[in-house]
């Protein structure tokens, strides 16, 4: 046999404690001495009133014990034992020749038996069982342990989910529900997605999205949910939902109640609402605040010459005048070259963006930020990635057949467009306006010439100049030049951004 | 060889497997597959390998969908001949890139620093749903690389399983299909004892690939599993003795101090 089965069985039961109940005495106290090997303690008896007599006095966590036997047989033992608790695991030893007994045994609830003459082996086979069996009990026991101490000390709503069944809810949340226990609540529970009003930008049920299949489709992710209450009032809530690993179709949910935030209006579709409190600064704090306590995950994004540069973080503190965020040393090298960042999130109805950079701190990974505002579209948010050309890069527009003579340097290029500044505009030059577009890219020795008609895309005044956007639509080999021109581009740009000096 | 090969077509979906081979690799044929997973006007492509096939792989993927359309690209590790053309493929699409979270803070290094075109996979995987068909990542982690992912496509029924059942040299991947599993087998054995951690890692793939109804198996290299190959394929990597079981063979014996 293996030296290292004994040891490892010895390993799992040396904190168990054992009756051994058994009449034929040589038999018994040889089997004695090798049970002491394993366990903490064993207690011996000669028949079944000794053995529940012992058993009633140090509650043992597992039985082995012969059926026939005088006084009191094992199985009249073991009926008075399962009992007094009925988690004790039996095991009796039989005769091959006692099939009747063996029945009545498994009647009785016993966990196993051994056949007699016992060996080394099949001891040794039946307690590997009951070790799988009490491992298995332990991680049970353990994973509700865990999962009540979670659910006690919340203060959000939280509740335990087998496919879409409620199988555990917290106090707070049978109250927010008016639910006197968890079964009125799973009832409930059944049209959950009814409970879910509709507000703009919320989750809901509607045409494409049914809630259940879409969080658990994204899960960890924040939704913003609105609910009444059993007095009908309604309530601002955020919603997420985490699988459990190792347990398939176990999920916990959790609502957290921000309704004191004020947020709801934010979200309002209404736009004249939603300006007047954009100016509001309580609802941006409001935001950060949501945003801190439910351990949101935040993007920052930042440029590097053109070059999309975006990490998550946290927001981590929100006083009156400041926040504190939280982000990788990329994203901090990131901000102290641009000197501003916007801030997007799932649960932001908009985007937020800082120009008031107060501190940076590379030990602790942290940025403090002064003034924030709303913005609702991003200027750092891509659909295609831009990046600022090489130094001898060169631009010509032709506009109604004529060479048109301005200075012009390219600022960004993607696949689609060019964004360019002008010294000044020819006559009638405006938004749609149709050119021929001619740049110039690359080194001398290995140019990358894209000619093209292109179309005035967006068009603004600076204060000496014009800043002008142009689409196109490249096809063939010349739209695949650019796409490798512009990633060997954006490669250098890492490396040149990588490069650079902290502080 | 063809270098394009249709896998599954029912009018809705289709499985295109492209076989292009990077140039400065030409010497040593690493019989290297592409896929292409198309669903109404959205696409999803699978391993699209290094920067030096960008431009033939993207031409190949044009004449099936406008490229703009592909919504994912899935990467099912980092090793260069999987993802070596990120920055390409991100300049050139608008898609989300899909790779092992293990990975995802490493993709500065091929070129890309903007986390929000990322989705960093947990190590128990996930899936996208689209109607009553989805695609899941089935964790593969350590065979070989620490953060490695297989891709089961419900529809086609067909596992990308990456370099799982990769084979280089076989005479059977001139049509890419295994006919004769036990002839095909030697091809395999020495690449997988090497490449593989574990028998325990490989057991566990194959409980998480059971779990899912296959009709091929289409690894990143070599030949493909069919009908009964694939059962003959899982049932011989579910026993196979790879890198731990072989330690000896990497390591030098313990010194005796005696």
């Amino acid at each position: 046999m293996d030296p290292n089965l004994l040891k490892q069985l010895r390993n799992a039961l040396h904190n168990q404690t054992l009756l051994y109940v058994e009449d034929n005495v040589g038999l018994n106290a040889n089997a004695t001495q090798l049970f002491q090997k394993l366990f903490k303690t064993v207690y011996s008896a000669a028949d079944g009133e000794e053995g529940l007599e012992l058993y009633r006095k140090y509650h043992p966590t597992v039985v082995i014990s012969d059926i026939k036997m005088p006084k009191m047989d094992g199985l009249a033992m073991a009926k008075e034992i399962l009992n007094i608790d009925s988690e004790t695991k039996i095991i009796f030893t039989t005769a091959y020749d006692e099939p009747k007994l063996l029945h009545k045994a498994i009647q009785l609830g016993a966990f196993d038996y051994l056949v007699k003459p016992m060996t080394i082996q099949n001891i040794v086979n039946v307690l590997q069982r009951y070790t799988q069996e009490l491992y298995a009990q332990m991680h049970q026991k353990l994973f509700y342990t865990y999962l009540n101490n979670i659910f006690n000390y919340q203060q959000n709503l939280v509740l335990l989910l087998h496919q879409e069944t409620v199988v555990m809810a917290n106090q707070p949340c049978l109250e927010f529900f008016g639910a006197p226990n968890v079964e009125t609540f799973q009832k409930r529970f059944l049209n959950f997605g009814e409970l879910l009003l509709e507000h703009s930008g919320f989750l809901y049920n509607h045409d494409s999205i049914e809630w259940l299949q879409e969080t658990k489709n994204n899960p960890g992710k924040l939704y913003n949910v609105k609910i009444a209450d059993d007095k009908g009032e309604s309530h601002h809530l955020v919603l997420n939902i985490q699988p459990i690993p190792n347990k398939a179709e176990y999920y916990v949910l959790s609502l957290n109640d921000v309704t004191e935030l004020h947020l709801l209006k934010l979200f309002d579709a209404n736009a004249m609402e939603r300006e007047a409190i954009k100016r509001d600064k309580k609802a941006l704090q409001g935001l950060f605040e949501m945003a801190k306590r439910n351990n949101a995950k935040i993007q920052i994004h930042n440029l590097y010459k053109g070059l999309s540069i975006t990490n998550d973080g946290i927001i981590y503190e929100v006083e009156e005048d400041h926040i504190s965020i939280k982000t990788t040393l990329m994203q901090i090298k990131a901000i102290q070259s641009e000197r501003r960042l916007v801030l997007v999130s799932d649960i932001f109805p908009m985007f937020i963006e800082s120009h008031d950079i107060q501190k940076l701190d590379f030990d602790e990974q942290t940025v403090r930020l002064g003034k924030c505002s709303m913005i609702t579209t991003s200027p750092t948010r891509r659909q295609y990635i831009r990046v600022t050309v090489d130094e001898s890069a060169k631009a010509t527009l032709l506009y109604q057949g004529h060479k048109f003579d301005a200075d012009i340097t390219i600022i960004d290029i993607s696949i689609k467009a060019a964004r360019l500044t002008l010294s000044s505009l020819p006559a009638g030059f405006q938004v749609g306006s149709k050119v021929i577009l001619d740049l110039v890219l690359g080194t001398p020795q290995q140019p990358l010439i894209v000619n093209t008609e292109a179309e005035v895309f967006r068009l603004s005044e600076q204060t000496r100049s014009y800043e002008a956007v142009f689409t196109y639509e490249l096809h063939g080999p010349i739209y695949k030049y650019l796409v490798d021109y512009i990633a060997k581009r954006q490669m250098y740009l890492i490396r040149e951004f990588k490069g650079m000096q902290y502080g | 060889m063809d270098k394009e090969t249709q896998l599954y077509d029912d009018g809705v979906h289709k499985c295109i497997m492209f076989s292009l081979e990077d140039e400065a690799q030409e010497e040593n044929s690493l019989s290297v597959n592409q896929f292409l997973l198309i669903q109404n006007n959205s696409a999803l492509l699978i391993d699209p390998g290094s920067g030096g096939i960008f431009l033939e792989l993207f031409d190949a993927i044009s004449r099936h969908i406008d490229p703009q359309n592909i919504k994912y690209i899935f990467f099912s590790h980092q090793d260069p001949d999987v993802a070596g053309g990120i920055a390409e493929w991100s300049v050139a699409t608008n898609a989300k890139l899909v790779v092992s979270g293990l990975w995802s803070r490493f993709m500065g290094h091929f070129g890309l620093v903007d986390s929000s075109r990322i989705i960093g996979l947990p190590d128990h995987g996930g899936r996208i749903s689209f109607g009553h068909d989805f695609v899941q990542f089935v964790p593969a982690h350590f065979l070989h690389s620490p953060g490695n992912f297989s891709l089961y496509d419900s529809r086609s029924k067909i596992l990308f399983s990456g370099d799982i059942g990769a084979a280089v040299l076989s005479p059977q991947n001139l049509n890419k299909r295994v006919d004769d599993f036990d002839s095909h087998r030697p091809f395999l054995e020495s690449f997988h004892r090497r490449y593989m951690a574990s028998n325990a890692f490989c057991r566990a793939w194959v409980r998480e690939v059971r779990r899912f109804e296959i009709n091929t198996i289409a690894p990143q290299h070599g030949s493909l599993f069919h009908g009964s190959n694939v059962e003959a394929f899982l049932s011989w990597f579910e026993e196979l003795e790879c890198a731990l079981e072989h330690l000896e063979e990497l390591y030098l014996p313990k010194i005796s101090q005696n």
